[in-house]
Parts: structure tokens; sequence; C-alpha cells
């Protein structure tokens, strides 16, 4: 069919494309995975590495290119029939069967059980209770191996997070595949539990599975991986050995209360704001931007801009229940023609979104859309702004530009908490940075610090 | 001698019409409580088998004065009828599932009320057919006793439907409790997770949905055979999917016992406010009867709000 | 000094200009003026062509269908603003029409107000309905999927359809109003005061008026961002709850006014609403679920569909065609069947756009799965050994 690719490859993917309403998740992926080894997949947020997890295991189908799994062509195949050809995913957020015990989640995991046929039921019943009887002991035998055995009959949904983990795995497993494409494996799952996972990955890559896994610690990918892929706006970057790929895998969950801590405390100006309402956030003067979906798709440009300064707005007819929620600072109130105005003053700053305001921004390409985003967070002069990755998806020229826009906020006295993989512009124009890593510190400093900080230097801005 | 037997056939009325909802219930606790597919057509299916039945069943009754006639006449034996029902409402179900099984549970909700709305139009219009509102009398009893005998007749009809689903119970609790009712309960929690699990969903989608329609195509059977008559207004209103709903709902979905309870429970209720009329002043007897159905209405309500698994919960399956 | 504050936007002039720059027509606004238009002048073309091929009472249709067209997109609206916001389809809807329809006959009839105050107080009463039934009922039911509250709104339903009835009021109802005489056109063709004016601005009054809320209002707009995208709503800081009570109150008075007008063009009784149900369903789904300009279109097709469907099933009806009995009954299963064949072939409607993430399938390939063949996308393998 195609004269491309190394016949030794257990996966190949070939320019590989898929894009969400013009937004390009996916853009032209070429890779391939050897047999018998553990691949990692690493890159930021966005890079489209679980998009692309999901096109290879065929619950979506590609827009175009091609991806073969042992010689055959898998890309417009149903899930069904490529886990019947030997490939197999986890997802990232586990997905039990939550009203089932645990044993019946990995009985369900075997490719061939005659009772799941319904005509086999009254015609071969002795196979039915057969072949029944022998998943139940190799289930038995993988939940052992997977330690989850004493939770056998528990229901899936009273697991732990990490138990979870545990069960995708092992009803993986049970699907007897050649290749397991793992998104974020470890992530979750206290240390112990992650190193006897990783331990079991490895006896299991002996046996002579293939792995092909996302992860985002470092650490399970420079010891564990024979080889890494970095992945970038929807393409491979980089490949090679764990030691030869220098990538930036910093990953930070916003702390915002989208995402509620379940343990530990957030404190805004010496007052605990924990799980407090996102709403009660913004009137603190507390902006967020999310790193996608951070537009209303049916508002037009002009209309999204408004909506952001909506905890500013005075009424024009006095109600009573127009009181709540308005801030409290009477001389921060805007009515209606101060917010267009100052709409049409923050675009401005953004020429490029001129020519779009009556635009519906659910049309706008992504970086355009980051622009809105952005600008509709300056509607507000927060205290703090909270920015998830303002530079993901973007072309080299616009990520200059927003970050140029950042400092224009900075300077007008909002402190910006950016999290951001592109280290080197991100750190020129910081402050103070800290790195993370798997939830914790790794480095704290001041941008020029850390830029000049040998180590971080090595590990996080290529060298 | 008179009252006993009166009261005992009345009894026994309720205990079949409520046998025949259990076999709606049982039908539709397969599509939603095994499945996740929310069937808002289950008076339609029932409609078709009770239909086919009776052209199957009633002797060649051709038109007549103030009779329009209907199609069929062909006078077959009661199983036969039966059977033919169940093909018919079963066929019709995977021919609705193609489409549909696919769409999000709203939108198949909508599609599915919109096809039991369409077939009782038609019912009701398409009088060479099936007789307009007039509808189709003369179904045979199973045993005809002559001379007549109520309360014998009461009581045959109570053997069979019983009979009836003592076996479908069996048979359902055999199906569902195998390793390809599993399959269906993994469709429900997560059809996504199953897919990649190796599962042709769809497939077991569409099997579920024509198995579920063969089972209330029974019940339309069942119902013509032991009412003797069939019409299309009143009989195959939304009211009886609601009401079905309310049944599974009360007796927990993925619990085929609770269906049966539930059944019992809901239509008995209707039973009661029947039987409560003879005992109310004349201008009330209306309000006891469309007080049964708010109270059915509430029970919705309350039991979706505050104790949506049932009142029997579905039981955890121990695998040994 | 900042480029950001207001005081640096330079002159009133250049503001101005800024303010065209803004308003000036984009090709998006540009392209629906002529969209429109393009449909303005197909229907009215569709209907010159049917008047002078089938005479001029033929039009008599057009006016049916224009009135039960305004009736269901009034309705329609009204669902679909709740299900682009909540998220679920309201069953109780046909029967919350029905509730405004009572309480304005009771308005008109014991207070012996003319229907204008019974229109107004039911409006009224019936928001309030709405923000009971959100505060009680819904918004417990948040985040358990799309069954737990259609189960629950069936049952609201069932309690207001069979409150009515064990009232005591079974019986079918006319509103009061002045008796007045079809102003005939042709014969065959007439117009009607109350019955054809009546819907017909009333229709166009509330498209208009929930056009200027939702293009013109913060509430609107800020519905508009909750129907959106719920969560970045919230962190914008939109009091997400307050729009969802208001979405209740809009929703549930539009059914008030629905249901009015469907008692002016026929009768009051239990069922009434219920039995459009499907109908306005039928509308919010053609259109596209959550989108109300959808809404406007799909009560055009459906009303359309129905009653421009008689004169044909008339015609199928007639002995020597296939002799259809009651023919002119089936035009109330005309618009599930357009309906149906919007959900197989465009599920998000036709107005609508298909979501980001949907996994397209379509219909043929399902098939094909299911008879086990594969049509399009059989498997390929290379040669035998492979590389």
């Amino acid at each position: 069919m195609t004269e491309m690719g190394n016949g030794q490859a257990i996966l190949r993917v070939e320019s590989v494309r898929k894009s969400f309403g013009g937004i390009n998740a996916v853009d032209g992926c070429t890779l391939s995975v050897n047999p018998q080894s553990v691949t990692g997949l690493i890159g930021p947020n966005g890079a489209g590495k679980s998009t692309l997890f999901n096109l290879i295991a065929g619950l979506y189908r590609p827009d175009g290119g091609e991806i073969w799994f042992n010689n055959t062509r898998i890309d417009g195949l149903p899930p069904y029939e490529i886990v019947h050809l030997g490939l197999t995913k986890t997802w990232q957020i586990p997905h039990e069967l939550r009203n089932m015990t645990v044993l019946e989640n990995l009985v369900l995991g075997a490719k061939h059980n005659a009772g799941e046929h319904l005509l086999n039921l009254f015609i071969q019943p002795g196979k039915v209770r057969q072949d029944e009887k022998s998943l139940r002991v190799r289930a038995r035998e993988v939940l052992r191996a997977t330690q989850l055995e004493s939770l056998a009959n528990e229901h899936a949904k009273a697991l732990s997070g990490g138990q979870k983990k545990l069960l995708e795995l092992a009803r993986a497993m049970m699907t007897e595949p050649a290749l397991i494409l793992l998104d974020e494996p470890v992530a979750g799952v206290n240390p112990t539990l992650a190193g006897s996972l990783m331990d079991l990955i490895d006896r299991l890559r002996r046996d002579g599975r293939t792995f092909f896994l996302i992860e985002h610690d470092m650490n399970v990918v420079m010891n564990r991986c024979d080889r890494v892929i970095v992945m970038h706006q929807g393409r491979t970057i980089a490949e090679g050995t764990p030691a030869s790929v220098k990538a930036n895998p910093t990953l930070i969950k916003t702390i915002f209360g989208l995402l509620r801590p379940t343990a530990g405390r957030v404190a805004f100006q010496g007052e605990d704001i924990t799980g407090m309402h996102p709403r009660d956030l913004v009137l603190k003067g507390l902006a967020y931007v999310p790193q996608s979906n951070n537009t209303f798709p049916s508002l037009t440009v002009l209309e999204n801009l408004e909506m952001g300064a909506i905890t500013r707005r005075t009424s024009p007819i006095p109600m009573p229940w127009n009181r709540r929620g308005t801030l409290p600072d009477r001389s921060r109130q805007m009515t209606d023609a101060q917010i267009r105005r100052r709409a049409i003053g923050t675009l401005n700053l953004f020429p490029n979104l001129r020519p779009k305001v009556r635009e519906r921004a659910g049309a706008l390409s992504g970086g355009e859309q980051q622009m809105v985003a952005l600008a509709k967070s300056m509607m507000l002069d927060p205290d703090v702004l909270l920015i998830d990755e303002p530079s993901a998806g973007l072309a080299p020229k616009l990520v200059d530009m927003v970050f140029s826009k950042i400092v224009e906020i900075n300077g007008k006295g909002t402190a910006v908490v950016m999290v951001e993989q592109n280290a080197k512009k991100a750190l020129a124009i910081a402050n103070r940075g800290y790195i993370l890593e798997t939830g914790r510190n790794r480095f704290e400093g001041t941008g020029p610090q850390l830029l000049q900080d040998p180590n971080v230097a090595k590990l996080y801005l290529g060298g | 001698m008179a009252i006993d037997t009166g009261i005992l056939i009345n009894v026994g009325f309720f205990v079949y019409v409520s046998i025949v909802f259990a076999i709606l219930a049982l039908g539709f606790n397969l599509q939603w409580g095994y499945s996740g597919l929310f069937n808002a057509g289950i008076a339609g299916f029932f409609l078709i088998g009770a239909y086919t039945a009776a052209f199957a069943i009633t002797p060649r009754t051709p038109p007549s004065v103030g009779y329009p006639g209907h199609l069929g006449g062909f006078d077959l034996p009661l199983p036969v009828g039966a059977v033919l029902a169940m093909v018919a409402s079963g066929a019709v179900a995977a021919l609705v599932a193609l489409p549909t099984v696919r769409l999000r549970a709203d939108y198949l909700a909508i599609a599915t009320l919109a096809f039991a709305e369409v077939l009782r139009i038609v019912a009701i219009n398409l009088e060479s057919i099936t007789a307009g509102t007039i509808g189709i009398p003369g179904l045979s009893p199973p045993i005809v006793f002559n001379p007549p005998n109520g309360f014998l007749n009461a009581m045959v009809k109570l053997g069979v439907s019983a009979a009836i689903l003592l076996g479908l119970f069996m048979t359902l609790h055999f199906i569902a409790e195998s390793p390809w009712g599993r399959v269906l309960r993994a469709i429900r929690d997560d059809e996504e997770a199953t897919m990649a699990l190796g599962k042709n969903t769809f497939q077991y989608k569409l099997q579920v949905f024509a198995i579920g329609g063969a089972l209330m195509g029974l019940a339309g059977w069942l119902f013509a055979v032991t009412i003797n008559y069939v019409e299309p207004s009143g009989s195959f209103a939304p009211t009886v999917t609601f009401s079905v709903w309310v049944m599974v709902i009360v007796g927990g979905a993925g619990n085929l016992r609770g269906s049966i309870v539930g059944a019992f429970v809901i239509y008995g209720l209707e039973w009661l406010s029947v039987q409560l009329k003879d005992f109310v002043p004349n201008q009330f007897k209306d309000t006891v009867f469309y007080t049964r159905l708010m109270i059915v209405g509430i029970l919705l309500i309350v039991l979706i709000i505050y104790r949506p698994e049932g009142i029997l919960r579905e039981k955890k399956r121990i695998l040994r | 000094m900042s480029p950001l504050s207001q005081e640096n936007l330079s002159s009133e002039a250049a503001l101005g200009s800024r303010w065209r720059e803004a308003f000036r027509p984009t090709p998006r606004v540009r392209r629906l003026f002529f969209r429109g238009l393009l449909t303005v002048a197909i229907f009215v073309g569709f209907f010159a062509s049917l008047a002078t091929l089938f005479g001029i009472a033929i039009l008599q249709y057009a006016i049916a269908g224009l009135r039960v067209s305004s009736i269901v997109i009034v309705a329609a609206i009204g669902l679909t603003l709740i299900y682009g916001i909540r998220g679920f389809a309201n069953f109780a809807y046909g029967d919350l029409m029905t509730l405004g329809a009572y309480i304005a006959l009771l308005v008109n009839l014991n207070a012996a107000l003319s229907i204008f105050w019974g229109a107004l107080v039911s409006f009224l009463v019936l928001a309030v309905v709405g923000i009971l039934l959100e505060l009680l009922i819904f918004a417990r039911l948040e985040g358990r999927g799309p069954v737990a509250p259609i189960v629950a709104s069936v049952g609201v339903g069932l309690i207001i359809q069979n409150g009515i009835r064990a009232i005591g009021t079974t019986q079918q109802w006319l509103f009061q109003v002045p008796a007045i005489q079809e102003i005939p056109i042709v014969p065959g063709l007439g117009f009607h005061w109350i019955r054809d004016a009546t819907t017909l601005v009333v229709g166009f009054a509330f498209m208009i008026s929930v056009h200027v809320l939702l293009t013109y209002t913060n509430l609107g707009k800020a519905m508009r961002a909750t129907a959106d995208n719920l969560e970045l709503a919230k962190a914008t800081g939109i009091d997400t709850k307050r729009v969802t009570y208001a979405a209740w109150a809009v929703s549930c008075s539009f059914a008030s006014t629905a249901g009015i007008l469907l008692g002016l063009i026929g009768v009051i009784r239990p069922t009434m609403g219920f039995e459009v149900l499907l109908l306005v369903f039928a509308a919010v789904i053609v259109g596209g679920i959550g989108s109300p300009y959808g809404a406007v279109l799909g009560g055009l097709v459906i009303g359309f569909s129905q009653e421009m469907s008689v004169p044909v099933l008339v015609w199928l009806g007639r002995p020597d065609v296939i002799g259809l009995e009651h023919s002119t009954a089936y035009k109330v299963a005309i618009p599930f069947i357009v309906m149906i064949a919007v959900l197989i072939f465009r599920p998000w409607g036709i107005a609508g756009r298909p979501p980001a993430f949907a996994r397209r399938v379509f219909l043929v390939e399902k098939l094909s799965e299911a008879i086990g063949r594969r049509i399009r996308f059989a498997p390929r393998t290379e040669g035998e050994e492979g590389g």
C-alpha cells in the first residue's frame, strides 16, 4: 500500500490529522512504535496526545492520514474491531464501569466469551459455563498481579483514584493485547503504587507486550521508557532515547475554583478561598483565563468582552436584586455605555480582532480566540490574573504578541500568574518562577535566576 | 356465592392486568434499566402487539352496518397469535432502533414518543384496517366455557398469564444475568469504555431494543386476549408509557423482580381508585381517578429526586 | 499612561469612527441578510406559483400554516431556552401551556376581564411557576444526566394535567372574545381577525422581543453565554443561578402565551397542550436544540409542513387516488416524519452546527456494521507476509 515506515514497527501513524471546530488537535502527526518496547509520548497540555490515542483506538475518526497496526490499516475501523486485532487503550480519567464489581469489569475485558452472544446461551450452555469459569480464573490471576485481589467484589465506583488506574490496566490486560496505549498511567497514583505499577509494566513487556504511554512524570519517562516521542501542536517534534530528548514536561493544574482541591488551603489576601464559588473569586478580584474553551462561541467578540465586565456592571434601572453580586466598591462600577466603550478600547490593542468584532467567537481561529479570551480578562483590572498556557497552540509570532500583552496588563498593576510550557519566554518576563513536578515545587526563584540556573537549563530549557 | 365470585373475578382482573403491565415493565427494564436506552414509545409497541394479536386471532368479521371491519380475522390459535405479536413488535422495534439507538437519551425519548403517537393516530384513523375508535371485539378467551362462566373464565386467564409471567421472568433472568446481560450493563455504565473492550455496542443495543419491543408485543397480545377487545384511544395513550416508567423506577432499574413488584403496586393504585369509585359521591368520582394520575406524577418526581435507584436496589453481582 | 484606561481613548470623533467600524456589517451579517431575503423570496415564489396553479383558495392553507407556525414558534423558543441552559427536554412544557390557557380563562370568565388581562396575569403567574419548578425540583437534579429531569418533568406534566381535570373541568371551554366574522377575500379564502391576526402579531412580537432580549440586554447575553459554556460563565462571574431562574421565567411565560393562542384558535381542554408538545419538540429538534433562531426556523418548517400537507392528503383521500380514509387526520403525523428524518440525517438540526466532538457515524456505516458487512471501511491488509 505504501513504501513508508520500517517493517518492524508494531504501530505506524502517518500524517494523521484531526480538527475540532477549526482547531487542529492533531496536525499531520507521524510516528512509529517498535514491538516489545515501552515508548513514552510527552508534550505540553493540548499538544494532541490524548486525541492521538483516541484516533489510534478508533474512538475518533481521523480527518486524514493512515494508521497501521501490525500491517493492518486500522484508521476508520470501529474501536471494537481494533481491540480484536490486539490494540487496547486506557483513559487518563479512568472509565471504570461504575456499578459493576471489579471482577465483572475484568471479565468484560475478555475478547472471546461465548456467553456474550445471545444465541450461545441457548445453543451451547456448556461452553458458556466453561468460558465463564476459565475467564474468572484468569481475571483473578490478573487481579493478583495488580494487587487488586482483595477488592474483587467491590463496586468499581468504590475504588480510590489510584486503584481505578490499576483497574484500567488490569482490564486492558484481559483483552490480551499486543499493544497497550496508556494515558497517564501513574497520574494521581501514590508513589509506592506507581512504582509497582511500572514494575508490572516492565514484567509484561518482557512477556512480549508493547506499551505506548502518555506521561508527565519525568521519573517514569526517563527511567522506564526505551524511547520518547515529543509532541507539540499536533505533531511530533522530537524522538529518541530518554537521555537524548530534553523537553519541558512541566504541568500545573490551576488552583482556580473549577477544580476543588481535596486537601490544603488556598489563601488570597489573607482570606481562605479554598473551594469558593468561581463567581465570588471574580468579585474578589481574581480573574482566570482557562487554556481551552475560553470564549463563548455563539457570542460575538464584542459580546464576549462585555461579558468579561459583567461583575462591574451597574444596571441603568436600580433594581433591588441587582445589588447582589456587584462589586462592593461603587467607584469601580461601570454603566453599559462605559463597558462598551472600554470593550472597544481594549480591542484597539488587538488590531487583528478589530475587523471581527461582530463575528461569532466560535468562527475565529484558535489564535484569535486566545486573543479574545485575553482581551476579555482585561475588561476587569483584576488584582490577580491566572492564565493557563496562553501560548498553547499559537504560532511563534502570536506568542510574542500575547506575552507583550501580558506585560502590559502587569504594568497596570495586575499580578499575573501564568502556567506556561514555553519556559524561556515565560521566565524572560516573569518576576518569579516556580517549576512544578508531580504537584510539588521543584525549583523556585526570580525569572532571571531560573533562566541562569544550570540545572533548570539542562532539564527544561533544552540545554 | 354470587358476591364472592364477583370479588374474586375483580381481583383476578387486577392480577392479570397487573401481569400485562409487569411484562411491559420487564421489557422497559431490559431496555433502560440494563442498557440505558430510554424508550418513551412503550405504548406503541404495546399497540402493535395487541393489534397483531387481534388480526390473527379473531374470526372473520366482514364489514357490516355500523362496523367498518378490520384486517385479518384469520382465526388462528392463541399461541400463534402470541408469536406473531412478538415477531411484529420485535421487528418494528429493531427498525425503530436502527436509526435511533445511537442518539442521546433525550433525542431517543422524543423520537420514540413521536413514533408511538403516529401509530396511535394511524390506528384511530385507518378504519378499514383497525376498525378505528370502534375497536376490534371478539377476541376469544383461552378456554370458552359453555354455559359462560365468569369465574372460571377469570381464573383461566389468571392461570395463563401467571404461567407466562413466571416463564418470562425465568428466561429473562437467565439472559439478563448472563455474560450477555453483563455487556448490557457495561453499555449503560459507559458505552465508550465498553466499545474499547471489544464489544460491538450497537449490535447489543439493537438486540435489546428488539427483545424489549417483542416483550411489549407479548404484553399487547395478553392484554387483547384478557380484555377480549382492542381499541386505540385509551389503552395505548402515552400515560401507559409513563405508568410503566414509574413501575420500573419504583422497582429499581436493573432489577427484574422489582419491575414486577412495581407493576403490581402502581396498577394496584389504579385498581383501588376504580374500586373506590363505588364509595365516593358522584361528583367526586372523576376526581378520584385523576388524583391517581397526580399521585403517579408526584411519585415520579419524589422517587427520581430522593431514591433514583428504586425501592428495591439493583443487587451487586458477586462472581465466584 | 497605560493604553488601557478610558481617558486614553482619543477624541470623541475617533471614537465615533471606531463605533462605525464596530457596526460595519461584517460578511456574516451580510450573509445572514441575504439568506433572509432569499428565504422570503422562496416563500413568496412558492405560494405565488401554488396560487396560480391551484387557484388562490389554496392560500387558505398557507394562512393556517402561518397561524400554526407562530404558535409553535412561541412555544419552541420557550422550550429551547431551557433546553439550552439546563440541558434537558422539558416534557411538562405542553401541560404548562395548558395551565397558562386555564389561568387566562379563569380571569377571562370569572373576573369578566378581556382576554388581554387574562394573558397578562397568566404570563406573570407562569413566570413564578417556572421559578418554583427550578427551585423545588430541577435544581436538585443538576448533573444527573438527561433522563432524570425528563422523568421529573413528565411527573410535573401529569400533576398539572390531572390537577386541572380533578378540579372538575374535563369539559371544553372557549375564551370569551368578541364574536366576529371571517373576512372573505375570495370564496374559500378568508381572514379572521382574532384567529389569524392575533396569532400572527403575537407570534411576531414574541420573536422580536426574544431577539431583543438575547442580543441587546445583558441578561440575554448572559443566557447565551451560560448555554454556551456553563463553567466559563461561572468563571467569568456571571450569576448563572440567576440566569437559570430568569430562563425558567421566560420559558414558562412563553408557554402561557402559546397556550392562550392555542386556546384562541381552538378549544381549551386539559390535554390541549400535551397534544401539541410533540409538535413543539419537532420544531426544536428540526431547528437545532438550544438555538432560539433555530426554533423560529423549525417552527416555520413544522407549521407549514403540517398545514400544507392537507391539500396533498385530501388528494390522497380521493377514492380514485388511494382512498385513504380520514386522510387529513394524518396531518399531525407529518411533522414527526420531518423530525425523524432530521434526527437521522442531521441530529444537530438544519440550522445548527455539528458539535465539535461528535463522532460522526453515518447511518450507512451503522447499517453495514449491523449486518456484518463493511461497505466503506473494510480492513485492508498488506500482502500475506507484510513488511
